[in-house]
């Protein structure tokens, strides 16, 4: 969910684009430390990547449908860091060209959906020793937090009632993440019959 | 390199067409603050809303063109303030205003990128400091992201004039679709490598228009 302009108050505001911005900066640190050249351009299209596969709609039962987040899926190709950095720039590149979420709110978005799926996400996938059962865990668990901070976000401003905004919010995206968890596991499954090696790229 | 159909008006000329891009930049950023943290008054939006008419018939762009793109915030916006009006005793003028202020803003939004090239835009964010690999990020987006549509386009409609999928089945062909995509992504970003790298790319640059 991309918040728009106008629906945050000043304390969530602050609060949110300052631990986004400063975990964004981080990243920038972190990668740009011994960057080997030719990951930008691969950087760079993966973010293009990410942008398309936000576009394609998956089905779901009776007729609705989802997009992917892609930040699990693109933290465990590339590495959480650069993942962060990817996401970011596909959401500042939203709310520029299409409007999709404001200027201000960039911070609530990347929190919710950047840095909650690639760093929460990677690390337990990590944690749950790179399994396929991790992935599905950390898409599940990264889709319903970045969903229950979406409506925290909102219910601090006033704008939706807290606690039912939590629980409703919560609960439809368990359904959600499980089918970009099956996704994940699927995208990654046929990388693995194709390129093999491209699982292997260095993690930053 | 354009993309007529996403920031159309962005080569037309105008008097605001020709302000620098770091100029335009800085006003709608304080301008956006403003409409966010402003007093909330009918006469303070109706000064924004009639300078922001005055901004848009200053830069030739047809004003429909502004408030259709606009009408894209309008389902998030009814989804949340739906519930407004039963919860809160003023629910519904607090929905006029949330509404208020982010059309405002998207107005904001839609000025900039109509009367900004891309690239003039990368340039003012490069002289506030942006870090070069964001900006190296969206000027990859920019460029790259048709192509990628377009392939994920042209192996969707291969998968579907085989078989035609439902449920599960049509979920595993997708993901292929996204596997194999980021396969040829990959390929692609080696190729453009050997291509900035015979240019003369070595990770700093990002001058390449």
């Amino acid at each position: 969910m991309h918040i728009p302009d106008g629906f945050l108050n000043t304390e969530t505001l602050i609060l949110t684009d300052v631990i986004s911005f400063a975990s964004l900066y981080l990243s920038v640190k972190k990668v740009n430390k011994n960057i080997k050249p030719e990951r930008i351009p691969l950087m760079g299209i993966s973010a293009a990547f990410v942008f398309v596969v936000q576009l394609l709609s998956f089905p779901v039962v009776g007729g609705t449908s989802v997009h992917l987040l892609g930040a699990v899926l693109i933290s465990i190709l590339l590495g959480p860091f650069s993942g962060l950095i990817i996401i970011a720039s596909s959401l500042i590149l939203q709310a520029i060209l299409f409007q999709h979420g404001g200027i201000l709110t960039l911070g609530a978005n990347i929190l919710n959906m950047g840095i909650i799926g690639c760093f929460l996400g990677f690390l337990i996938y990590k944690i749950l020793r790179n399994t396929p059962i991790g992935v599905f865990i950390a898409c599940i668990f990264s889709a319903v937090l970045a969903a229950i901070f979406c409506a925290i976000e909102l219910g601090l401003s006033g704008k939706v009632p807290l606690k039912l905004a939590v629980v409703s919010m919560g609960g439809t995206h368990i359904i959600i993440g499980g089918i970009e968890g099956i996704a994940t596991l699927f995208i990654l499954s046929i990388i693995k019959k194709v390129r093999p090696d491209l699982l292997e790229l260095e993690k930053i | 390199m354009k993309h007529s159909f996403i920031d159309k008006y962005s080569y037309i000329e105008s008097p605001i067409h020709k302000l620098p891009a770091l100029f335009k930049i800085i006003f709608s950023f304080i301008f956006l603050i403003y409409v966010v943290l402003l007093k909330e008054a009918w006469w303070n939006y109706l000064i924004i809303f009639s300078l922001l008419l005055f901004f848009i018939f200053l830069s030739h762009i047809p004003p429909l063109f502004v408030f259709k793109r606009a009408g894209v915030i309008l389902p998030f916006v009814l989804l949340v303030t739906i519930f407004l009006p039963f919860f809160k005793e003023d629910g519904l003028k607090m929905a006029i205003i949330t509404f208020t202020k982010s059309f405002l803003s998207i107005i904001i939004l839609i000025l900039l990128i109509s009367t900004t090239k891309f690239s003039d835009l990368i340039s003012g964010l490069s002289k506030l400091r942006v870090p070069n690999i964001i900006l190296m990020m969206l000027s990859f987006i920019y460029r790259y992201f048709f192509v990628l549509i377009d392939e994920a386009e042209r192996m969707e409609r291969a998968a579907r004039l085989r078989s035609n999928q439902e449920g599960s089945k049509l979920l595993k062909t997708l993901s292929n679709i996204v596997g194999i995509l980021f396969i040829r992504s990959y390929e692609k970003s080696e190729r453009i490598y050997n291509a900035m790298f015979l240019r003369g790319f070595d990770g700093e640059k990002n001058e390449c228009n």
